[in-house]
């Protein structure tokens, strides 16, 4: 029996819910991503998914920056082959203030977990946002005290392009596979997946990773950062 | 080689495009022309004149499909019209040069980029700030309209990629002059890309802050000049079916761009308190499957964009 392929899935509860089946501990589908790595890779060596809740990716840089002795996360023990994180606890959690400060400190933050995380060995992937909202739709800026959710989300979309840019890490794109579907049908509400959403961007997750080579017996593209060379 | 029937068949439709129609229902008189649709209330066509006015790339048109709920909600007499000049003439850049005149450029080097890149007479003249539009009728009655609604598009200053003169310093795009003809055309007028080449030094695209400023001056020249209302369509952020999941190597990718126009575009109407038709959010909802890219919308699509346009013009009460 192969090495399990161990997955830590860390984020607010809809990244849970969003790849981890019902029996893995989500809400909201009957086969997350283990069920669809069993389905398509039936030889290869099992999906083990670890799923831990955070506030943000500020409370994940200072679990990671306490290192193992902390003991601030689990990641540590586990050990995984990949890390899967998401923008949903910072956008859920901004306060929406006007212009790029929020989502500049969410980049560097993130940009400091993925230097920590590839020092432990893993490889990072970042699930973003679907920009659509059913409750606000919004014609005019003009007037309004706080960024509406469709313009922070764009905001922490692009910050993660950027990273993926600098660090070489992969962006699953749930604003673009929530858009091919169609919100109306994959959204229930703001950063909420239906079954169908959410199923969609498991086989996204599944695509890359296959990409990456975790699914088969060869060395894994590896992710570079711009500072590095090859 | 095209057959027989294939070419009776493109007449047909052409003819069909071009030839004005009129169609009515119980309570409007429709006139659809190649540029335009005017719709009439029939029991007070007289008692609100209402012009909307269409400049931009690929993505304006769908603004015709306003025309489905103003069939049963018009009063007075509404028209939508779009000018003929599209995308490769509307960077606003581009417009405010002609705003703030070409005086000191010699006419003849404007008259031979013109006669070069097959250019509309009207390219360096600043007509679009003019407070009124002309729409010719189906019997070719000329009718006057106010631009009481402007809309624009984000897509030509995210997209297009101007020239500068080297002597004289204005600005053009060449549009898809070379791409629209044959290559043998082209390959004969060798000498006519070699001027070109010779006289003009590519700029390139638009930087987000040169957006800002460029285009915020736009809005506000239009908003002092016309007194039009305006709005102004955004651009889908996400490019359907692409696969990229890692920008390693794709730092400029097309899709930060436009998230990048889209979050300026909210600042500037925060500023400057006009409109935006959040075509991003209305794709997206409906869904982007069948889409070839961002700019260009299928047949299905055209109904919702004009839905959310006509909500914001209700809204605003001016519809």
């Amino acid at each position: 029996m192969p090495e399990p392929l161990k997955v830590f899935v860390r984020g607010a509860p809809g990244l849970r819910d969003t790849i981890l089946s019902n029996t893995q501990g989500g809400h909201t589908m009957s086969e997350g991503l283990a069920e669809m790595v069993l389905a398509a890779y039936p030889s290869s060596a099992p999906v083990e998914t670890f799923f831990e809740e955070c506030l943000g990716m500020s409370s994940f840089r200072h679990a990671l920056e306490g290192g193992a002795a902390a003991a601030q996360s689990q990641v540590f023990a586990v050990q995984p082959a990949m890390v899967l994180l998401s923008v949903e606890a910072d956008l859920r959690g901004s306060h929406g203030a006007w212009g790029s400060a929020e989502s500049d400190k969410f980049q560097t933050d993130l940009t400091a977990v993925v230097r920590l995380l590839k020092e432990l060995g893993t490889h990072v992937f970042v699930v973003n946002a679907s920009s659509v909202d059913h409750d606000e739709n919004v014609s005019t800026y003009e007037g309004l005290d706080r960024e509406p959710a469709v313009l922070r989300a764009h905001r922490y979309n692009l910050a993660t392009m950027r990273v993926s840019a600098n660090e070489g890490i992969s962006v699953i794109d749930a604003d673009r596979l929530v858009a091919e579907i169609g919100g109306r049908e994959a959204v229930t509400s703001f950063l909420t997946y239906s079954a169908t959403g959410a199923s969609a961007i498991s086989r996204e997750l599944l695509r890359v990773i296959v990409e990456y080579g975790f699914m088969d017996n060869r060395p894994l593209l590896p992710q570079v950062g711009k500072g590095a060379t090859g | 080689m095209i057959s027989g029937k294939t070419k009776i068949r493109i007449v047909r439709m052409a003819r069909k495009i071009l030839k004005p129609q009129t169609t009515s229902g119980r309570d409007h008189v429709q006139l659809t022309t190649r540029d335009s649709v005017m719709i009439r209330s029939k029991t007070d066509p007289g008692s609100r004149r209402v012009g909307v006015y269409l400049r931009g790339g690929c993505d304006v048109p769908a603004l015709f499909a306003m025309d489905t709920e103003l069939r049963d909600n018009v009063e007075g007499t509404c028209v939508i019209y779009r000018d003929s000049i599209a995308v490769s003439g509307s960077r606003s850049d581009l417009l405010l040069q002609a705003l703030d005149g070409l005086e000191d450029v010699p006419q003849a080097a404007l008259d031979n980029v013109s006669k070069m890149l097959d250019l509309p007479s009207r390219y360096f003249k600043a007509d679009i700030f003019e407070p009124t539009f002309e729409v010719r009728g189906g019997k070719g009655d000329s009718r006057t309209f106010s631009k009481d609604v402007m809309v624009l598009s984000a897509a030509p200053d995210y997209s297009r990629s101007l020239y500068r003169h080297r002597e004289h310093g204005f600005l053009v795009d060449p549009g898809g002059y070379w791409l629209s003809n044959s290559i043998d055309s082209a390959m004969a007028d060798m000498g006519a890309v070699e001027a070109f080449n010779k006289d003009f030094k590519k700029i390139g695209r638009m930087t987000t802050e040169l957006f800002h400023e460029s285009f915020g001056r736009l809005v506000r020249e239009m908003q002092e000049r016309t007194k039009a209302h305006i709005l102004v369509m955004n651009v889908l952020t996400v490019d359907p079916s692409d696969p990229t999941h890692n920008y390693r190597l794709a730092k400029n990718h097309d899709t930060a761009r436009r998230k990048e126009f889209t979050i300026a575009l909210a600042e500037l109407s925060r500023e400057l308190g006009f409109d935006v038709l959040d075509v991003d959010r209305t794709l997206k909802v409906g869904g982007v499957q069948g889409q070839v890219d961002f700019a260009h919308f299928t047949d299905e699509q055209f109904e919702p964009i004009g839905r959310e346009a006509y909500r914001i013009l209700r809204e605003r009460e001016i519809l």
